[in-house]
């Protein structure tokens, strides 16, 4: 029968351990008649399991489909392999035996209906102490859940990419490589492609896809000239300067941003600001505008601070970068230290899954994840790296003591941050201390004046002591005038304080390494209090590359995951990332879930342009830029959207792909909200292309060392308002409280990574353009522009606006059509307040205006082809 | 190319996401809406769509009383506790504090109902008291979410947003979703918005309970520029530009631009009809004390269930008596009663109180006791809510808390068990509503929640 125990695979030297103590416990004791052990057994606790256990766990539940955590109780190998949750006893261990804490409730709690009375648990803490004699054969074979380790490797986005080439004969529309894989796909489901999309489509597709803008006038005509004069270069010209300019970085950074749920405040119970988390942003625009290699990118912000540096200012690039770990919104409400520690590492290890893995690993925290082959002991191995690293994301809410342990310091950077860091975060304990100190004593005033109230209201009642009470009421007066004086004196300090802050540096997020590294123990069902085995610091078994990067002792194991992550032979990382460069540009992923390239994730289209993507990408130092390039230039991108009809009327051809899925066509694609922004302000010529300069932020409206403080947090609950003149990447992003615009139109919810917005399409949106004030104000400042043109004509104005607005010429009809609508005078309701009638310049203006704002709200404003 | 040779159904095959026109193909005619009905998961949203099985209620109106009002004060009476008001409490600190206010019986039930709330009283023979209610959390903001979303530790869809995308909308020129006076502060938004779910699942906010207003409105709902021919004149031209741009793309999604302009322009219509109060009678206004702001929610909450609004939340901000525990009561409750007792009242009058769940309650109760002798304490493990209407038992209470009220003991009922309840009146198994998000599927229950059979009529 022992044989039978290692058959089954015991993997854990403990279980090892404890199966030698049952051996020696076991043996020598002979007859099972003269055995009090078994006598025990069978009187104590077979019948115990029978009646309360097996109903759910036991082969006789398996068959019937209803075992719960695969935990099987009718058989000692079952109770000693465990389920789920690992063994469910550990012979002779009590404290260490998960099914005796569960009887317990504490943490499990088993049986569900009613907890088993006190010497029933008694005896099965006697019997596991005495080596848990169990004579009941029977081998446990389960239905594994989800995937091996085994089977994982061999999932297909676990086998590394490979760069294979398509055979490119009879292949003469293709220009390069992505082309040639699409148009292989095309070619066997018997699909051409379409015809090229003509320059007007094509420069505007152009600046949005890669600056986020429109083009202005000037730049079209710059185009079509170059186009006249070299129309073999124009193209790629074009496209290269597009990805020079800055406007690529707040365009591309901002999908990054996405996916780092970036924000600036904190969002949940207490949505304090982030004030310094704009660092973070303008080090993502910075690193995609210079294209800093993908892999580099990765790894300063998952270790930037534990690289080599060349100079102060790189080493606070570097530093900036580790923000990205340290700006999840976090539960402030939580009272208790450990769940809220868990609770921020177990943000972290999703961030990392989704944003660069496409994986969701969140589910290990409880179990073993259901379908994708990562377990619970891979969890908590990156959970261990995640303990072992200190979040730096400052002071929380001050004042409140039950959440005080939630404080952490900030890292100063810039000049002079080594002298200044010192004073800074003293002169922060010290105003924590000091709010501290005047909440106390306001709690304390406020106490006195709740029992006076009471006490008032007793005095009025029939039979009561009134000369005692009443006496009690003056005692009380004269405590609440005492302590008024002690609150104002608090208030007081803690103003002084604030308003004379010493010499501060310049503070960022950041991480750090925690003074010890430690691994983290398996929490059991995710339960900080119920824990199960140590496991080693590491990354998850199923990828092949994990062995060849231990973690040394003394470190945190960051920098060896970060080093994981951008290893060539890490299948995913590449592959994820080109996906979402390949679904920004052509609206839909090769793979259609972003985040999930598990079991549950979709199949990818075109599995081979995948890998050559990914491998190629590699082989080209992890540029961004050059990636974009190349599929910017593809003849797959220049494509029309062509008509549906047109191409089934095609003698000989069945158009079967209405999801476009073969990307036979570029579909017109929606403005997301940035762009939708800075297009109509583009427009109507209010926008601000320049950077935005830190001190004119919305955020600089307000004093970090300050607004902290518990009651002071209702204006951080306002919406930024969108009159910033700045491009949209610059609007802080304040969680809960997006801007309603931004809401509207599917803004990425910064609580969460996103790698795929939403396409809603809500009457809510119809109305913010028919009736949202600032949408009429653009439009107001767009007619005024129009009209203050002395030299054009009425037909003039329209052309120009058509121009502006859609980067074409309006046909003659359209002209027409629109001086019919324009050549009314506005029937606007008339102002009650107003001494006089309006102008007839004035209701020109509003007819102007009526016409700007439904261009703004047209189909082919809102929408890309 | 002819538009009217491409059928509703072509197009419909032909989007690339499909998502957008989904969501207007159940919009713009209900003839439609049940074809494209009853996916599991479908992204529907507006779409009427079938329940699991026949449901009890049709909509819900949910009071919110947040802060956590009295049971003791309410709807669980402790004479125990009365007659040892003064001892000292389980926590040495404090003393056991008796309620200041009569129970008596009501209705043929026997009902007992504090003596502050006559009008609601009236009703009693309708209320089915759930007296053993307990929730895991005594903050308040995590209670709230955890009442409204089922988690407080993790960003989840609201109640009313899993009601919309389970059922889909029966009004196809208003919001499914409605929350009134909404709670924006301490995390508020969340309560109310839809997660992982399709966002047209989200509540549409009337107004804003830090800054009460009598008249909340929705956003860019009125036009104060151009009179309604004017608009329309602006509407038609724009809709002109964009049929020309359908016809050289025949691109879906822009088929939902242009149906999306019509029925903005008709919800411009529609939603400020249901809204104007004006052609209420007097004694309407007077019933409900709708000069009030919460008696003004409790009539447009009426107004929006007789219009077919899925969902409907109101809040009552202000139950969080540490302190001033008389004279919090004593206006809540007159604040309270009487638009509480007239929207049931309406609702029975216009038989739509059985096709109707309303739900009375907040995050969680409060303490027995309190250090100060006006006041009680946050107490998540025994409070009192109520339902009324839509399928569940009249005139009973159910469950019970401890002989002090600190504690369900019998009858306990977790918040997870009412929505489990809620979503079964409703038509829905709790367990089969699922959305696949991150590669899992979410329900509002998450891993819990029992149906409380004993309470469905």
């Amino acid at each position: 029968m022992f044989l039978n125990f290692k058959k089954s695979g015991m993997r854990s030297n403990s279980v090892n351990l404890f199966l030698l103590a049952t051996c020696l416990l076991v043996l020598p004791l002979g007859v099972a008649e003269a055995n009090p052990n078994l006598a025990f057994f069978e009187s104590k606790i077979r019948p115990i399991l029978v009646t309360h256990c097996q109903e759910c766990h036991s082969a006789k539940a398996a068959s019937e489909g209803k075992l719960k955590a695969g935990l099987f109780l009718d058989s000692r190998e079952g109770l000693l392999k465990g389920g789920e949750n690992g063994p469910a006893i550990k012979p002779g261990k009590p404290s260490e035996s998960i099914l005796l804490a569960a009887m317990k409730y504490s943490g499990l709690e088993m049986p569900p209906k009613q907890k088993l009375p006190q010497e029933v648990i008694a005896n099965f803490e006697k019997w596991i102490l005495d080596g848990a004699f169990d004579p009941r054969e029977g081998t446990v074979t389960v239905k594994k859940q989800g995937m091996s380790v085994e089977e994982g490797r061999k999932f297909w986005s676990l086998i590394r990419p490979e760069k294979k080439l398509p055979p490119k004969e009879g292949d003469t529309w293709s220009s390069n490589a992505v082309d040639q894989f699409i148009f292989a796909k095309l070619r066997e489901k018997q699909i051409s492609p379409s015809p090229e999309a003509d320059p007007l489509t094509l420069v505007r597709r152009l600046y949005f896809t890669l600056n986020g803008l429109p083009p202005t006038e000037d730049e079209v005509h710059r185009f079509l000239q170059s186009l006249h004069k070299k129309p073999q270069h124009a193209l790629p010209e074009l496209v290269d300067s597009l990805l020079a300019s800055t406007h690529f970085g707040e365009k591309w950074g901002r999908h990054w941003l996405d996916v780092a749920r970036y924000a600036d405040s904190n969002g949940r119970d207490r949505n304090i600001f982030n004030y310094h988390a704009w660092h973070y942003r303008d080090y993502v625009i910075q690193a995609i505008n210079t294209d800093l290699p993908y892999n580099q990118f990765l790894r300063e912000q998952i270790a930037g601070d534990l690289l080599q540096h060349n100079s102060p200012e790189d080493k606070d690039k570097k530093t900036v970068a580790t923000a990205f770990l340290a700006m999840g919104s976090k539960a402030f409400e939580e009272s208790k230290p450990e769940v809220f520690r868990m609770d921020v590492i177990d943000e972290q290890i999703e961030l990392i899954g989704r944003s660069i893995l496409g994986l969701s690993m969140g589910c290990a925290r409880c179990h073993n994840h259901k379908f994708d082959p990562i377990s619970t002991a891979d969890y908590y191995s990156l959970a261990g790296i995640f303990r072992s690293t200190q979040p730096l994301y400052g002071y929380t809410t001050m004042g409140i003591k039950a959440t005080a342990f939630a404080h952490t310091e900030l890292q100063a950077i810039g000049p002079n941050s080594e002298k200044l860091a010192p004073q800074g975060l003293a002169y922060m304990a010290k105003l924590q201390e000091l709010t501290l100190a005047q909440n106390t004593a306001r709690s304390d005033r406020y106490r006195v004046v709740r029992a006076l109230s009471a006490a008032k209201l007793d005095i009025q009642k029939p039979g009561v002591d009134t000369s005692k009470l009443s006496s009690e009421i003056k005692l009380m007066e004269e405590k609440i005038k005492e302590w008024d004086v002690k609150v104002k004196r608090h208030e007081a300090e803690l103003q002084t304080a604030m308003d004379n802050p010493p010499a501060m540096p310049a503070w960022t997020m950041a991480v750090r390494e925690s003074q010890k590294p430690e691994d983290c123990k398996i929490h059991i069902r995710g339960d900080t209090l119920t824990l199960g085995d140590l496991v080693p610091r590491g990354m998850p078994k199923v990828f092949s590359i994990t062995e060849k990067f231990p973690i040394p002792a003394n470190q945190s194991g960051r920098l060896e995951l970060a080093n994981w992550l951008i290893d060539p032979e890490n299948p995913l990382t590449a592959r994820v990332y080109v996906n979402r460069v390949w679904q920004h540009i052509f609206g839909r992923g090769l793979v259609t879930t972003p985040d999930d390239f598990g079991v549950n994730g979709s199949k990818p289209s075109h599995p081979e342009l995948l890998d050559y993507l990914a491998v190629h990408f590699m082989e080209q130092g992890w540029s961004t830029k050059k990636l974009i390039r190349e599929l910017v230039l593809s003849k797959t991108y220049l494509q029309s959207g062509s008509l549906i009809s047109e191409r089934s009327e095609k003698a000989g051809e069945k158009f079967t792909d209405p999801d476009n899925v073969l990307v036979s066509q570029i579909k017109p694609h929606r403005l997301e909200a940035e762009a939708l922004r800075d297009a109509i302000m583009q427009v109507a010529g209010t926008l601000d292309k320049s950077p935005l300069k830190p001190e004119r932020g919305f955020l600089a409206k307000f004093n970090p060392y300050r607004e902290n403080e518990y009651r002071n947090f209702s204006p951080l609950f306002m919406p930024p308002d969108i009159q910033l003149p700045n491009r949209s990447v610059y609007l802080p992003v304040v969680r809960g409280v997006l801007p309603e615009m931004f809401q509207l139109f599917d803004f990425a919810s910064p609580d969460r990574v996103t790698a795929q917005r939403e396409e809603s399409l809500v009457p809510a949106q119809a109305l913010f353009f028919m009736n949202n004030p600032w949408l009429i104000s653009q439009a107001r400042i767009f007619s005024e522009n129009m009209l203050k043109d002395p030299g054009l004509d009425d037909s003039g104005r329209v052309a120009k606006i058509y121009k502006r607005a859609f980067s074409r010429d309006a046909t003659v009809a359209e002209i027409q059509r629109a001086l019919v609508y324009l050549n009314k005078p506005e029937s606007v309701i008339p102002n009650p307040k107003a001494n006089s009638q309006p102008s007839m310049d004035q209701l020109r203006l509003e007819r102007w205006t009526s016409f700007c704002q439904l261009v703004f709200g047209s189909a082919e404003f809102r929408y890309v082809r | 190319m002819n538009l009217q040779q491409l059928s509703r159904r072509q197009v419909l095959r032909q989007v690339s996401s499909g998502f957008g026109y989904l969501a207007f193909a159940g919009l713009s005619a209900s003839s439609t809406a049940q074809e494209t009905s009853s996916q599991p998961n479908s992204e529907n949203a507006h779409g009427v769509k079938k329940p699991h099985f026949s449901p009890k209620a049709k909509r819900v109106i949910f009071l919110c009383m947040r802060g956590g009002p009295s049971h003791m004060e309410t709807f669980d009476p402790k004479p125990k506790l009365l007659a040892d008001h003064g001892k000292t409490a389980r926590n040495k600190n404090s003393k056991l504090l008796g309620s200041r206010w009569k129970f008596s019986k009501h209705g043929q039930s026997g009902l007992e109902i504090v003596d502050l709330l006559p009008e609601t009283a009236r009703h009693a023979d309708k209320l089915c008291v759930l007296r053993g209610m307990h929730t895991d959390n005594e903050n308040h903001p995590q209670a709230l979410e955890q009442m409204h979303t089922g988690s407080f530790q993790f960003i989840r869809p609201s109640i009313g947003s899993w009601m919309l995308y389970g059922l889909g909308s029966e009004n196809q020129n208003l919001p499914g979703f409605i929350s009134i006076n909404p709670l924006t502060n301490l995390g508020g938004l969340r309560y109310y918005s839809s997660a992982f779910l399709p966002a047209s699942c989200s509540a549409t906010l009337l107004g804003d309970a830090n800054r009460p207003v009598k008249n909340p409105m929705v956003g860019n709902l009125i036009n104060n520029r151009l009179n309604r021919a004017a608009q329309r004149e602006q509407l038609d031209l724009l809709q002109a530009m964009n049929r020309e741009l359908l016809a050289n793309t025949q691109e879906g999604r822009i088929e939902g631009v242009i149906e999306s302009y019509e029925l903005a322009f008709r919800m411009q219509e529609a939603l400020p009809g249901v809204m104007d109060i004006s052609g209420e009678t007097k004694s309407t206004i007077a019933r409900y004390n709708a000069e009030d702001t919460f008696g003004r929610q409790c009539l447009l909450a009426r107004r929006f269930a007789e219009a077919g609004v899925r969902f409907i939340e109101v809040t009552h901000t202000d139950w969080d008596h540490h302190g001033f525990l008389t004279g919090g009561m004593t206006r809540n409750c007159a604040t309270i009663d009487k638009p509480v007792a007239s929207l049931l009242e309406d609702l029975a009058q216009r038989g739509m109180l059985e096709d109707t769940l309303v739900i009375w309650g907040g995050e969680f109760g409060r303490t027995p006791d309190d250090p100060t002798t006006d006041g009680r304490g946050h107490n998540n493990k025994g409070y009192s809510m109520w339902l009324a209407g839509g399928g569940v038992r009249g005139g009973m209470a159910h469950g019970s808390t401890d002989e002090y009220g600190y504690e369900a003991i019998d009858g306990k009922v977790h918040i997870h068990d009412l929505h489990a309840t809620i979503l079964h009146l409703m038509g829905l198994n709790h367990e089969k509503l699922t959305y696949r998000y991150g590669g899992r599927d979410f329900r509002l229950t998450d891993v819990h929640g029992r149906v409380v059979k004993e309470i469905v009529a």
